[in-house]
């Protein structure tokens, strides 16, 4: 599954991620495309408060590709 | 679960929206946000107001570009921006009492967005009391 936040900023992004999770089941992987730079700071950030697994980055010039697994409820 | 509390006071469209991008990651990282608007920012979330994109004085000259920047990235309707607080998480966003009087502004002029209206007494004994971290914009 793939989350697009290209051109989002910030929170929304991480809420737009956060309800992308919701109806997926633990330990599903989800790729998140952002051009925000601070996605590289926020989405670990986020995935250590909330019990999801950051698991990378892959930068492709602008874009920043995250990996994120989703934890227990 | 962690608590925060928020005073927004400040009333410009960009004030307003910088509390609720982070009271918005807040909520969506977790952690329960009780907000308190008061003084200037009453008439922004009021049903009259919230429409009003009244910039503060630092972008003068920029506000035809930021505005159109905020709209295209979903900031510029405020309303829609509380309603996804309120369905990310544990938020509850109160108006204060006496800053309303000071507007003339009554509860049927909220936006159906806020939960109600506080006193400033119950806020500090209560929900900052309460609060892991209290921050004001």
């Amino acid at each position: 599954m793939t989350v697009d936040n290209r051109g989002m900023l910030c929170a929304q992004g991480i809420l737009r991620l956060m309800r992308a999770l919701v109806p997926l089941p633990a330990g599903q992987l989800v790729r998140v495309l952002s051009t925000d730079p601070a996605a590289e700071h926020d989405y670990p950030a986020w995935c250590a408060n909330t019990g999801n697994t950051f698991v990378r980055h892959e930068r492709d010039d602008q874009l920043i590709v995250s990996f994120v697994r989703k934890g227990q409820a | 679960m962690k608590r925060l509390a928020v005073i927004v006071s400040r009333g410009e469209l960009n004030s307003v929206v910088q509390a609720a991008t982070l009271v918005m990651a807040a909520v969506a990282s977790g952690l329960a946000v009780r907000v308190f608007f008061r003084d200037e920012a009453i008439p922004k979330i009021t049903r009259a107001g919230a429409g009003e994109s009244n910039l503060s004085d630092a972008y003068r000259g920029h506000e035809a570009a930021v505005r159109e920047r905020l709209a295209a990235q979903g900031l510029a309707d405020l309303p829609a921006l509380l309603r996804q607080i309120r369905e990310a998480g544990d938020a509850r966003l109160y108006a204060c009492s006496s800053s309303m009087a000071i507007w003339g502004v009554a509860e049927p002029d909220l936006l159906p967005e806020i939960d109600g209206v506080r006193g400033i007494t119950a806020f500090l004994l209560e929900d900052i009391a309460d609060a892991d971290r209290v921050l004001t914009f």
